[in-house]
């Protein structure tokens, strides 16, 4: 199955000025990230720099317990770096505040999660629309990024439905609605296939590559090759650190 | 405002997948509830709710006192209200009143209803006057004056005379005199308890002393004076007469506010109660905070999704403690509910009629505290689970698999304190309910020491009006008595004028010689009683004698005493053939001679500080008016009211028997504010204890499903079924320990407050402490003990895989 990409672009390019396309989305200079448990330090990320462009679709692969998902939570603000620095659309991040990094998460970066993490409460329009509602936006506007986001993965049609009655296909589509509604500057992707069967992983990937293509910036954690091709360029890492970087020619 | 809705709607929609936990907090938190308007709408309508009187904020009682003696309630002499109305300047009226029974005959046979003899300045002073008719007047306070008139109340007017307009001048002829109605009182009032019948004070130039006290006086301050300024000027008053009338030496005078005056009587029991119901709220909260955690830990994901999305940690503080509100409305709707069944049933369990001020109807400031309340339970049940939600690793909770994952050391933490908090309190409260439920039974064993079998009472007032003199009353008791003795079936046959276990006493200043200075006399319990009164209550004499019927006019002035009276008094010597008297009798009775000790009697059981210092005085030497007449008969009693009825009516018409019991049934109506009370707070205790014992039970069962892995190691490494339930028991016991040592610290505090409610028990009572004790570890125990035995089920196998 094809998802249906409308003509409107999510990330219109076109806002950007000339300078800023040369500058990086995003960039990490020497992130560290150490948990510590009881007396145990552990190094989950050491001296990571990395920077993704506008427009670029990237994945970060590795094997299980290389520090995909700690780079990736650090670059979604849900997680702190124990050191090092992070900009984001040329702002730095690193030191923000909880309720700024909220704020942040809420307006420039859309998460798709490998487990679709949809509210199983609310129904599919609401699943979509609540991110805009932490943004306090106005009740016609969120409707009609709403229709749109769910225009675009087609899924308008099963908008009054809950997650409970949707396939696990669908499911990812209303998450990845989610992620677009809000209009941000990165979608951040984690195992976005991890519990889908095939046809249904093809499916998001076919999606989430007609978003790329009309200018959305994505970035995906993997660790299926399959898919980690996709991406312009590929990160892998291996016991927290970059060890290879393989762009598509 | 958009966002409150959408909050509404998503808890609302959220609650509503969740039926069953939604049910489980909202009926507890009905019960919290519950109990608080309960006791709320008591508390306001005795406390709060200003009386139906205009300007009742300067209505003032002023009261005489003897601070050497710590009597702070004493009323006037008639010519001292006189003297208060005419020279005291803060008072704009001035008025007084004492409360009497009227026997009254208007249909066909003799009804006692309550009444009260009055000044003319009393209705202005209280700023309400009759609505058809008249006032009395100042020239109608004199003795003989004061005969002829009356002014009832509405309900009687419309009860008794079909609310004809046309009722004044109708005749009512009340304790032997025939009066003509002179004033209706206003629809309501029926100051100052339940009264239906007012006539006027009668001063007795002859007889009545600077001296005598029965004249409560009330006024009504000027506007601008305050209550101290009104105070100061009593007490100068006070010193000025003292300084005509030396016998007033001691003296002295205080002035509250009307209604204040009441609600002092009242008021530790309502605290007490209030502090009941606040800890039933307090357990409740507890215990639901205790399941919202649960429920937060398994929301985890959804919790940590939102913020992911944008929410901020406020903002989902906000979206859970509108769930808490959302299931607090619904437990404060059931708990509304709960409330007007326990009114129902605490009406129906006071067998008198309460006074005309007190409105226990739910008004404004009930809604208002129900409000607050159910605002107050959300927040307290709700916050913490839910910073506890908003403060979450993002990332991990939303990864794969991590839903489950178990609670943080800090939540497990929370919920093992919010346990022990819940049965600290529960123990509190408990003692405080057996400490009461003590109080009561101590009375009731009181009451199994008498002879109650085949035993009737019923109350005989003789009319001053008809039987002004001591010989009239001699004689027509002594006509009733030889009348009763000689009824087939009548065993036995006496009086007292305040039985045992009752909710009446009359006490004044005992003097033995060498101690004869009434300020330093001993404050004692007097009751008359005919001959014959100790053996029909079998009440055994321990020295002496009792009264027989030589004890009369003629012969020696004698008393029998209190085990108390004979320690306090006498201490060490023998008491019999010792002398004592009475500082309210007149000098001409004399010395009375103690022939008789018997053991120590509760005369009043509502009152916690009254003294067990008592003394009995023969009805034949100094009768009194009215009396509780006994009657023995052999079967259950009936022939003996049918006696005592048909005797009395026989001997006068006009003369009524009024609340005719079983001496058994006497002794249990006679404790009903105390039952009312223990059976309230008991319930409270009863609530608490199962409340806190889910809570306990739900914990174990809870640490039980988080701990199946380590439980399913332990087994697979050797652990047996019981060294499983011991793990787990052994953990609710630890807990339950913790509560209890913490709840007997609090108890050990607290109950030391309750000695103005609790009578005869120790606020330390071993008994109490012990049972309570008890039964919380053996409910700790009973709580872990499901749980303990799912967790020897655990299959080791499975629980291994499951990780």
């Amino acid at each position: 199955m094809t998802a249906t990409i409308q003509d409107r672009p999510v990330s219109a390019p076109t806002r950007d000025t000339v300078d800023e396309a040369k500058r990086p989305l995003l960039r990490l200079e020497g992130i560290r990230k150490v948990f510590t448990t009881d007396e145990v330090e552990t190094h989950a990320l050491s001296d990571i720099h990395l920077s993704i462009g506008r427009g670029e679709f990237m994945s970060i692969s590795g094997p299980s317990g290389c520090g995909k998902s700690t780079l990736l939570s650090i670059l979604g603000l849900l997680d702190t770096a124990t050191s090092g620095q992070y900009w984001l659309d040329g702002k730095p991040v690193q030191d923000l505040s909880f309720p700024q990094r909220a704020r942040i998460r809420n307006r420039e970066i859309g998460f798709i999660f490998q487990s679709f993490n949809l509210i199983g409460d609310l129904n599919v329009w609401e699943n979509v629309e609540l991110p805009l509602t932490y943004r306090e936006m106005g009740a016609p506007e969120r409707k009609r990024r709403v229709g749109e986001a769910l225009e675009r993965v087609s899924m308008a049609h099963r908008a009054k439905h809950l997650p409970s009655q949707l396939s696990g296909g669908q499911q990812q589509r209303v998450a990845v609605a989610r992620a677009l509604a809000g209009d941000p500057l990165i979608l951040l992707a984690d195992e976005p296939t991890g519990n889908l069967d095939s046809a249904n992983g093809e499916s998001v990937m076919d999606l989430l590559r007609e978003l790329h293509q009309m200018g959305s910036t994505l970035c995906m954690v993997t660790h299926d090759q399959r898919f980690a091709r996709y991406a312009d360029r590929t990160v892998h890492l291996f016991d927290g650190r970059v060890v290879d970087e393989i762009k598509k020619s | 405002m958009e966002i409150l809705l959408q909050d509404l709607r998503y808890a609302f929609r959220s609650l509503s997948r969740a039926k069953g936990f939604a049910f489980v907090v909202a009926l507890v938190i009905a019960l919290g509830i519950g109990a608080n308007v309960l006791i709320f709408a008591m508390v306001d309508g005795m406390l709060f709710r200003p009386w139906p009187m205009p300007g009742i904020e300067r209505i003032v009682a002023v009261r005489m006192t003897d601070p050497a003696r710590g009597f702070t309630n004493m009323s006037w002499s008639y010519l001292n209200y006189k003297d208060i109305k005419a020279q005291v300047k803060s008072f704009e009226q001035v008025g007084g009143y004492y409360q009497i029974n009227a026997i009254t005959t208007i249909d066909h046979d003799p009804e006692k209803f309550e009444a009260a003899a009055i000044t003319a300045g009393l209705f202005p002073a209280l700023g309400i006057m009759p609505v058809l008719g008249r006032n009395f007047r100042e020239d109608e306070e004199i003795w003989t004056h004061n005969f002829n008139q009356v002014i009832i109340s509405d309900r009687m007017w419309r009860t008794r005379f079909g609310a004809d307009p046309h009722a004044l001048g109708r005749t009512v002829r009340l304790n032997g005199r025939v009066r003509a109605i002179v004033g209706v009182m206003p629809k309501g009032f029926q100051y100052p308890e339940i009264q239906d019948f007012w006539i006027p004070v009668g001063y007795n130039d002859k007889t009545d002393q600077r001296t005598d006290g029965f004249v409560q006086t009330v006024a009504r301050l000027k506007p601008g004076v305050t209550l101290a300024q009104a105070g100061a000027e009593m007490r100068t008053f006070t010193a000025g007469i003292i300084r005509q009338y030396p016998a007033l030496k001691g003296r002295s005078a205080r002035v509250i506010n009307l209604q204040e005056a009441w609600v002092t009587n009242v008021r530790p029991l309502l605290i007490v109660m209030l502090l009941a119901v606040l800890f039933v709220l307090l357990i409740a909260c507890a215990n639901v905070a205790n399941l919202m955690l649960a429920r937060a830990a398994a929301r985890r994901r959804e919790i940590s999704l939102r913020m992911a999305l944008g929410a901020s940690r406020g903002r989902i503080v906000r979206q859970l403690l509108t769930e808490s509100l959302l299931l607090a409305i619904a437990g404060a709707l059931v708990g509304r509910l709960f409330a007007h069944w326990g009114g129902l049933w605490e009406m129906g369990a006071i067998p008198v009629e309460k006074p005309w001020f007190l409105d226990f109807s739910v008004g404004t400031r009930a809604y208002l505290f129900t409000g607050l309340i159910t605002g107050l339970s959300a927040v307290l049940f709700g916050l913490a689970p839910a910073l506890h939600a908003a403060d979450t690793h993002l990332m991990e909770a939303l990864r794969e698999g991590s839903a489950q994952s178990g609670a943080s050391r800090g939540q497990r933490r929370l919920r093992n304190g919010l346990v022990v908090a819940e049965i600290a309190l529960s123990l509190v409260l408990l003692v405080g309910a057996g400490l009461m439920i003590r109080t009561m039974q101590r009375y009731q064993a009181e009451g199994e020491t008498l002879r109650v079998d085949g035993l009737v009472t019923g109350q005989v007032l003789l009319p001053i009006a008809l039987y002004p003199e001591d010989a009239d009353r001699r004689r027509f008791f002594r006509d009733m008595e030889g009348r009763l003795r000689a009824t087939p079936g009548v065993t036995e046959v006496s009086a007292m004028n305040n039985l045992p276990l009752g909710r009446d006493n009359n006490t004044t200043i005992v003097l033995i010689p060498g101690q004869e200075d009434p300020r330093k006399g001993v404050n004692c319990n007097v009751a008359n009683a005919l001959p014959g009164a100790f053996q029909t209550l079998g009440i055994p004499l321990q020295r002496g004698r009792e009264f027989t019927a030589a004890d009369d006019e003629h012969a020696l002035r004698v008393a029998v005493v209190s085990r108390s009276f004979a320690n306090r008094l006498y201490p060490g010597k023998e008491v019999l053939g010792q002398r004592l008297k009475f500082d309210s009798e007149p000098d001409s009775i004399g010395w009375r001679t103690i022939v008789g000790v018997v053991p120590d009697l509760t005369i009043n059981v509502e009152d916690n500080e009254g003294t067990l210092v008592s003394a009995w005085v023969p009805e034949y030497q100094e009768p009194v008016q009215t009396l509780s007449v006994l009657v023995r008969t052999r079967g259950d009693g009936s022939a003996g009211a049918a006696a005592l009825r048909n005797t009395v009516h026989a001997i006068d018409p006009d003369i009524a028997v009024t609340e005719l019991r079983t001496m058994r049934e006497q002794l249990h109506f006679e404790l009903w504010v105390r039952r009312l009370f223990a059976s309230l707070i008991g319930a409270f205790g009863a609530i608490a204890l199962l409340i806190a014992g889910v809570g306990l039970y739900g914990v174990m069962a809870y640490s039980v499903t988080q701990r199946t892995q380590e439980i399913g190691i332990r087994m697979a490494l050797g652990a047996d079924a019981a060294g499983v339930q011991r793990l787990v028991v052994g953990n609710a016991l630890k807990l339950t320990l913790l509560g209890v040592g913490i709840g007997l610290v609090i108890a050990f505090t607290v109950t030391r407050f309750m000695t103005t409610v609790i009578r005869g028990v120790s606020p330390t009572d071993p008994p109490t402490f012990t049972i309570v004790t008890v039964t919380l570890m053996l409910s700790g125990i009973l709580a872990a003990w499901v749980p303990s035995l799912r967790a020897t089920r655990i299959d080791p196998m499975r629980a291994l895989r499951a990780e």
